[in-house]
């Protein structure tokens, strides 16, 4: 057996030897790969590799209706109310040249953990205008609860609270007739900066556009 | 490249060998699943537990509808636990902050962190424990069964001690608990006796 | 293993011992004590009440700087009431009196102050006191501790953004200042640690 089979190959690869010296002087091996590259090109370009790559339009946010619970990981929101004043003793005072814009939600969260305020903020922003600015970013709203009007610095597991979220928008800006709260849901993940883990990611999953109502005379 | 059978026996068997090592691996623990792990240690409602660095006693567990301190009053859609601490460190001084306790329920969920109203348990000296009392906020549904855990160092969750003080909640306690319309004024922390 | 095994690999089997001994080394905890001191790790024991602080430390401006101190325990004093604050019930207040003495350009600002006992225990300025008009915690235990003259603070520096503050009043060579601190009453303090930037620190014996 051991002697028939290098046989037959030796035959098979002098054959392919032979054929390829006719041409080798032409077709050296580098030329046959560079030939190979610009064949490898023109096919991914045949298959539409080299087309610029089409922006893909953000799907819609889905619009959802007040009173109705949206998931927004970790968070269940449900939107209720948004009012505007320019105080509300004794947890907000009246600032010079500015205007109390708030929204009140019922959140709970599904986490496990508390969930601190600060992780709760990303997750409403609102599209009013003449909002007050930390640089050219918005500042972030205040959180107080609903129960006793103190600060909200966390939220329990399982535990609905009523949240108010304070935003303070220029007098100068007339007063909205209706605002649109987009609800972002977020990611529990490491960090790729200091592999920390942390709450980030925020993506708008649901949007809400309600009336802006009057503070009642108490 | 010289195929014998003996050879391509060789590299079967390495690259069996290699596949049935890896997967085996995969199912043995790791240092990485268990780094991070804190020491509990355990302790009785009542009892101080002790720590590498200061001895914990958890003397009282009462539920409230409202609490108070410095004349902010904070109520709650759920229950107000207010557990009485004290806390003594053994070495050098400490605090205790109050956002620092979780309450560990059985079913994996843990409440605690910074509530609406703080109060912290010292700062201590050595040999003179400070008693707090330390509001957390917990749903109604979530109060048998629960579990205090608090770190040796504030902030410290991973590689150090935590205690683990059952406050010994029943379902009849926990009904009782639920049912409190108390509304609690919390003590500033004090020194007490050791 | 035979006699020429023994032989041959006898260089490495000498040196097998210290190897081990240092691979042991390297792996203990020599990171936090050496590398990065973040803790107070490096005691300058004077062996009398007063001594000398030298240490080079990183300012809130990243800037590297050296400081030298001398201070000296000039009394420590138990008492049960003084100003604002009392000691709680089993507690009594040492009334700490110490002599600072350093170039105008040194940052001392904020600096740490405790008393130790025989046995190593640590004693801080923040508790075991209580305020004497009973309104909870009195103002000297809130306030971190300073080491310098209010109206001559010397140079200080922000902390978040690093900037430098000169002194309003060119600070004196020496000064002198009151701290109090709370021990169990059966504690008798043999030392006195001040510290400004980990990992060094005075140990001062107590008059």
């Amino acid at each position: 057996m051991a002697e028939h089979t290098p046989q037959r190959a030796a035959s098979r690869l002098e054959t392919w030897r032979k054929r390829y010296a006719l041409v080798s002087d032409i077709l050296t091996p580098q030329r046959l790969g560079l030939l190979g590259a610009v064949a490898l090109l023109g096919v991914l370009g045949a298959f539409g590799g080299w087309q610029a790559v089409e922006g893909v339009d953000a799907p819609e946010v889905p619009l959802a209706k007040v009173g109705e619970p949206v998931d927004v990981a970790p968070f269940e929101i449900t939107v209720r109310r948004a009012r505007h004043f320019d105080e509300l003793r004794p947890a907000l005072y009246p600032t010079d040249g500015y205007r109390y814009l708030v929204v009140s939600l019922d959140v709970t969260s599904h986490n496990k953990t508390p969930v601190a305020g600060l992780d709760f903020k990303p997750a409403i922003t609102v599209d009013a205008e003449g909002l007050q600015t930390v640089g050219d970013r918005p500042e972030a709203p205040r959180l107080l609860r609903g129960v006793d009007a103190l600060d909200a610095r966390s939220f329990q597991p399982g535990l609905t609270t009523s949240t108010i979220v304070v935003w303070q928008q220029a007098d100068s800006t007339p007063v909205p007739a209706e605002v649109t709260v987009t609800l972002s849901a977020q990611t529990w993940r490491q960090s790729v900066m200091d592999g920390g883990w942390r709450w980030s990611d925020p993506a708008p999953v649901a949007r809400v556009t309600l009336p802006v109502e009057a503070l009642e005379a108490p | 490249m010289r195929f014998t059978r003996d050879g391509l026996l060789t590299a079967i068997l390495v690259v069996a060998a290699l596949f049935v090592g890896s997967t085996l691996t995969q199912y043995l623990p790791k240092p990485d699943d268990f780094r991070d792990d804190p020491f509990p240690v355990a302790g009785a409602f009542g009892e101080p537990v002790r720590l590498r660095n200061a001895d914990i006693t958890v003397t009282k567990v009462q539920a409230a509808r409202t609490v108070e301190l410095f004349g902010q009053v904070a109520a709650t859609d759920g229950v107000w636990l207010v557990l009485d601490v004290t806390y003594a460190p053994r070495h050098e001084p400490g605090v205790l902050v109050g956002s620092q306790p979780l309450l560990s329920a059985p079913d994996g969920r843990r409440f605690g962190g910074l509530q609406a109203i703080t109060n912290n348990c010292g700062p201590a000296n050595p040999g003179l424990p400070v008693a707090c009392q330390l509001p957390i906020e917990v749903p109604a549904d979530a109060l048998e069964g629960l579990v205090l855990t608090i770190p040796a160092e504030n902030g410290q969750w991973e590689n150090d001690e935590v205690t683990e003080i059952d406050l010994g909640i029943t379902a009849e306690r926990a009904a009782e608990l639920r049912a409190s319309e108390a509304q609690v004024t919390l003590q500033e922390p004090t020194v007490v006796r050791p | 293993m035979n006699a020429t095994w023994w032989r041959r690999n006898r260089f490495w089997l000498a040196l097998l011992v210290p190897l081990l001994f240092l691979a042991v080394v390297a792996s203990s905890f020599r990171l936090v004590n050496i590398y990065l001191p973040w803790d107070w790790t490096r005691p300058i024991v004077a062996h009398d009440t007063s001594g000398t602080l030298r240490q080079d430390f990183l300012g809130f401006d990243d800037v590297r700087r050296e400081r030298e101190v001398r201070v000296q325990v000039l009394s420590a004093v138990p008492q049960q009431v003084h100003g604002d604050a009392k000691a709680a019930a089993g507690a009594v207040l040492w009334r700490i009196l110490l002599e600072f003495e350093a170039a105008p350009d040194q940052f001392l600002d904020s600096c740490t102050i405790e008393l130790q006992d025989a046995e190593g225990t640590r004693y801080g300025h923040e508790g075991g006191m209580e305020s004497v008009d009973g309104s909870g915690t009195p103002w000297e235990a809130r306030l971190a501790q300073r080491c310098v003259p209010e109206s001559a603070p010397g140079p200080t520096l922000e902390p978040f953004t690093g900037k430098l503050v000169p002194s309003p009043v060119e600070r004196s060579r020496t000064w002198r200042l009151e701290y109090l601190i709370a021990t169990p009453e059966a504690v008798e303090p043999t030392a006195l640690r001040v510290g400004w930037h980990y990992p060094e620190y005075l140990v001062l014996e107590v008059p």
